[in-house]
């Protein structure tokens, strides 16, 4: 008996310390990182934005952009992130919604600034999205919903059909609760750090989940962002005290950004 | 895995062939009954069944195919629910899913290994103990 329960102990030893050892391999850096490297993400993201501009018209206003940049800009170099690899792009539509498309381009819908209450709440979103770039998720969930030989095959010759359901996935369908909870957590970090109060994307999680049942054509944001009301009371845990925040966010126009998205009521 | 055991007794040339095809037929239902890692298991199980009432040196070498399946049934079935759960629900492919695959292919693969040295080593009528489930099947099989 006591050779069985030693040569089972082994066995068991062996196996575990295989895994735990191979774990320490990153397999997930090198499968996403290297792989996408070469399909080149950022040709698959120039196609979607084609594509979307087809259907939808552009805000390209310099005012507008200086505000948007600004946010971005207090965000990615409070947390040395490179600012200028995220690109931005603001579209009409009343849909409040923002995505992130490959080659970290962020789409953002003036419903959405409109939504909107302050120049916080608007960075909080960012900051998910930005979360959800500097996870790799954009291209996870692509691979993982289409396959991997289609994403291939749209970095070769751009499908419009395809890139249409691509942009009509990364627009419409939530991540997975994981990645979501990942982006949450980047996006709180980000904002403390950024000195941007994290309170902002909770108060906008809160006020859209109690709105959704009015208005649910628009709310694609809180639709694609299920579960919003206890993910608001995580948000809030997850804020450091101590932390100063701005009350009102430096070099950026508010009424100028929100006038530009459409809303007249400031 | 030991080879060249004294047995408690020579086996005859229908025994040895026996106690061998029990060998053969966990290999061959593996590799049928990919990705289900049941189907092994469930063939090694109705072969047991069908030669339990068989000599010693069969019955010993169709425990020893049985107890080795199931083992390998545990850690595959972990990793094909892992699988699923990564298809089909909100899992994520993580470093640890990939290294998890990786340890139980090895496994798999080691077992197959032994498996086909212990089916011809067994069909020349030599005794054959796999590290654990040798000393295990010697608990479980009395003659």
């Amino acid at each position: 008996m006591k050779k069985v329960i030693f040569q089972f102990s082994v066995l068991v030893i062996l196996f575990f310390s295989a895994w735990l050892l191979l774990s320490n391999i990153n397999f997930v850096k090198h499968i996403y990182i290297e792989k996408f490297g070469k399909i080149n993400e950022k040709r698959i993201g120039d196609l979607m934005i084609e594509n979307i501009r087809r259907n939808n018209t552009e805000i390209i206003s310099d005012a507008t952009k200086v505000d948007l940049e600004a946010i971005k800009r207090r965000i990615c170099d409070s947390n040395h992130i490179n600012a200028s690899e995220i690109e931005l792009y603001l579209f009409k539509d009343d849909a409040i919604n923002a995505f992130t498309l490959p080659g970290k381009k962020m789409i953002i819908c003036t419903g959405l600034i409109k939504a909107c209450d302050s120049a916080s709440e608007l960075s909080g979103v960012m900051a998910h999205e930005i979360g959800h770039m500097q996870h790799g998720h954009i291209m996870r969930r692509l691979v993982k919903e289409m396959g991997i030989s289609i994403v291939l095959s749209i970095g070769g010759n751009g499908n419009g059909e395809m890139l249409r359901r691509m942009v009509k996935l990364l627009s419409s369908t939530a991540f997975d609760r994981k990645q979501e909870s990942e982006a949450d957590a980047a996006a709180v970090e980000y904002l403390n750090k950024a000195h941007i109060d994290p309170a902002g994307l909770a108060n906008l999680f809160t006020r859209l989940a109690n709105e959704k049942n009015d208005m649910p054509k628009q709310l694609e944001w809180i639709s694609t962002h299920p579960n919003s009301k206890e993910r608001a009371e995580t948000i809030l845990k997850l804020k450091q005290a101590g932390t100063t925040y701005y009350s009102s966010m430096p070099n950026i126009d508010w009424k100028r950004l929100k006038a530009t998205a459409g809303d007249k009521s400031l | 895995m030991k080879g060249n055991i004294a047995f408690a007794y020579k086996p005859n040339e229908y025994e040895a062939e026996k106690a061998s095809n029990g060998y053969l037929m966990s290999l061959i239902a593996l590799m049928v009954g990919m990705p289900l890692p049941i189907i092994n298991l469930v063939a090694s199980f109705i072969f047991y069944l069908g030669n339990r009432k068989g000599t010693y040196f069969t019955r010993w070498h169709c425990t020893q195919t049985l107890v080795s399946q199931f083992t390998l049934l545990i850690v595959n079935s972990i990793g094909f629910s892992w699988t699923v759960s990564i298809v089909f629900r909100d899992n994520t492919v993580s470093n640890k899913y990939i290294a998890y695959m990786i340890t139980i292919f090895l496994f798999n693969l080691t077992e197959f290994i032994i498996t086909i040295a212990a089916a011809i080593k067994t069909r020349k009528g030599l005794h054959i103990e796999f590290w654990f489930w040798g000393p295990l099947t010697n608990l479980i099989c009395k003659k």
